[in-house]
């Protein structure tokens, strides 16, 4: 993948890769404690306590009944607001950079890849991607109604995150295991496959594409119209034939950019000031 | 200004890190569940959990007295409540007179005295769990109510004017309510209706050699955090309740002490101790 600047895409690797490595790191902690053993280098806290969509499951109860719901703690909250900071600037830059299901589905993608060549991820018929995109937001509409009610963490026994970090635990449900078998397969055909039709908490930090303070712009005057931008994009997004892209699904990983992608200076990248006409 | 992947590191670095970081400072971010009572920030009221349907006319009326109390609250007490106050609900049998005190602002001497306590009780080793055992159940109108925990929440309700709907408490001993009166704690709602409903505590009261067995009885059966699940298990608990109680099924691996088993399941320790105790007693 890297063009131009090498330096920048091992330094989202990096990122990813760190991250990746914590979370593994403190589930395998977490289950050091349930063993009665010390922690290795970071702490030993729950998946749920790392997870900022607890956050927003617990939000209801949390504004109506000053609770936290079970098995949710304050850490998970405050990360939420942290995240939807972070995404009011530069968008869901912690999908593009941070999650580490993100991050596995990449990575395994790399597989599909190999496989069907230029075909990979433009498999599924454009009508059904173009309708199967808005699906995650009825799964959070759903699981934040369905939280709330209930207050316990429904989605617990779905959820790829919990599941693929704690999968050696009692605790993890069979359907979580067939979600994220499943997860796995379609990542060899499509790119991201839970980030785009059902990750609940990207499609809230997906929302913060039509408003972040810093978006995604394309400078019509210089760009060669060679659609490198739109083959990158891991999220299938047609950025070539906009100005300013303010799509829902953007996980700002900057790989369209020039920095990386983009062969032209200053065609394409994000940032606060107009693009010169 | 064009945003490079550099920029989106220290946007990382200082929202998230910095982030963390400051909460962790400011006492929000906690991983577990705390331990002790839970702050209440939102002033909200804890609703009733029993349906309407199945009070008796006392219950309705505490219920609908808890509410007006609420709803009467003056503007600096709302301004209290939205604030930060520690929520009456939390209060747990675990609970010593000293940190109802610190949490509430609630005398010892003022449960003492209502409570018919003696005067040399310790308060800070006197739990509020003890109050099962220095006096047994009394009968109002066909129905069997305890002295407990949920009697004194409803006490610190009133003592504090701090929002609490129970559904288990409809009288109270016959001293805490004159105390109330005396101290003014009471609006002209709750009193017409406390003093109706009131009952002698000291005709139940425990004679010491009961007490004393019912203690020793007591301590056989203790578990303590580190009593594994199979100890639990072994001391008469099934696994249908251990599930009630958790939420959560018996692990494969029984040997997991049971302090373990709540932090790895985001649990409070003292909600969940406390229910099982509550069982074993």
């Amino acid at each position: 993948m890297p063009k131009k600047s090498t330096k920048s895409y091992w330094l989202r690797t990096f990122i990813q890769v760190a991250f990746l490595l914590l979370v593994t790191l403190i589930s395998i902690n977490h289950f050091r404690f349930t063993q009665g053993l010390p922690p290795i280098l970071v702490g030993s806290a729950s998946l749920h306590a790392i997870c900022p969509f607890g956050g927003v499951v617990t939000t209801y109860n949390y504004i109506t009944q000053g609770i936290f719901i079970r098995q949710i703690s304050q850490s998970s909250f405050t990360l939420m607001w942290l995240v939807l900071l972070l995404a009011l600037f530069v968008g869901p830059v912690f999908c593009g950079w941070i999650c580490p299901i993100g991050t596995v589905q990449e990575y395994f993608g790399k597989l599909g890849k190999k496989i069907f060549g230029k075909r990979y991820n433009n498999l599924v018929p454009p009508k059904a991607d173009y309708w199967l995109r808005y699906l995650r937001y009825i799964v959070l509409i759903v699981i934040v109604i369905l939280t709330a009610m209930e207050l316990r963490l429904i989605f617990q026994d779905f959820c790829p995150f919990f599941t693929l970090f704690s999968f050696w635990s009692a605790e993890v449900a069979l359907s979580g295991l067939i979600l994220l078998g499943a997860i796995f397969i379609a990542t060899l055909f499509v790119e991201r496959p839970w980030c785009k039709y059902l990750c609940p908490l990207g499609a809230l930090l997906g929302v913060f594409n039509f408003f972040r303070i810093i978006p995604l712009k394309r400078n019509e005057q210089t760009c060669i119209d060679c659609k490198l931008c739109d083959k990158v994009c891991p999220m299938n997004i047609k950025i070539s034939d906009k100005r300013i892209i303010r799509n829902h699904q953007c996980i700002s990983c900057l790989l369209c950019t020039d920095e990386i992608a983009c062969p032209v200076k200053d065609a394409l990248n994000f940032s606060f000031l107009k693009t010169k006409k | 200004m064009k945003i490079r992947h550099i920029h989106i590191f220290i946007a990382i670095a200082i929202i998230m890190g910095g982030g963390i970081y400051v909460s962790s400072q400011l006492g929000l971010f906690h991983t577990t569940r705390a331990a002790s009572n839970n702050t209440m920030r939102a002033g909200g009221q804890i609703q009733a959990t029993s349906s309407p349907q199945s009070m008796g006319t006392a219950r309705q009326m505490q219920t609908n007295l808890n509410e007006s109390a609420t709803l009467n609250m003056s503007t600096e007490d709302q301004e209290n409540l939205n604030g930060s106050t520690h929520d009456v609900a939390d209060i747990r049998g675990s609970f010593s007179l000293t940190e109802i005190e610190r949490l509430y602002q609630v005398p010892p001497a003022a449960i003492i005295e209502s409570f018919s306590l003696k005067e040399n009780t310790d308060p800070r080793t006197f739990r509020l769990r003890d109050l099962k055992v220095l006096y047994e159940d009394y009968e109002i109108d066909g129905e069997i109510y305890e002295v407990e925990t949920d009697t004194i929440k409803v006490f610190v309700s009133l003592y504090t004017n701090k929002p609490y709907t129970s559904d288990e408490t409809f009288y109270l001993p016959e001293k805490a309510v004159n105390y109330l009166l005396r101290e003014n704690r009471l609006t002209p709602e709750e009193e017409s209706y406390w003093k109706t409903h009131t009952f002698d505590l000291d005709i139940y009261a425990r004679d010491s050699h009961t007490i004393q067995a019912m203690a020793e009885q007591s301590s056989a059966a203790s578990f303590t955090g580190n009593t594994t699940i199979a100890g639990l298990i072994s001391m008469g608990m099934d696994e249908a309740t251990f599930e009630e109680i958790t939420g959560f099924e018996v692990p494969e691996d029984r040997n997991i002490t049971i302090r373990n088993f709540i932090f790895a399941h985001g649990l409070g320790f003292d909600d969940v101790s406390e229910e099982i105790e509550e069982f074993f007693r």
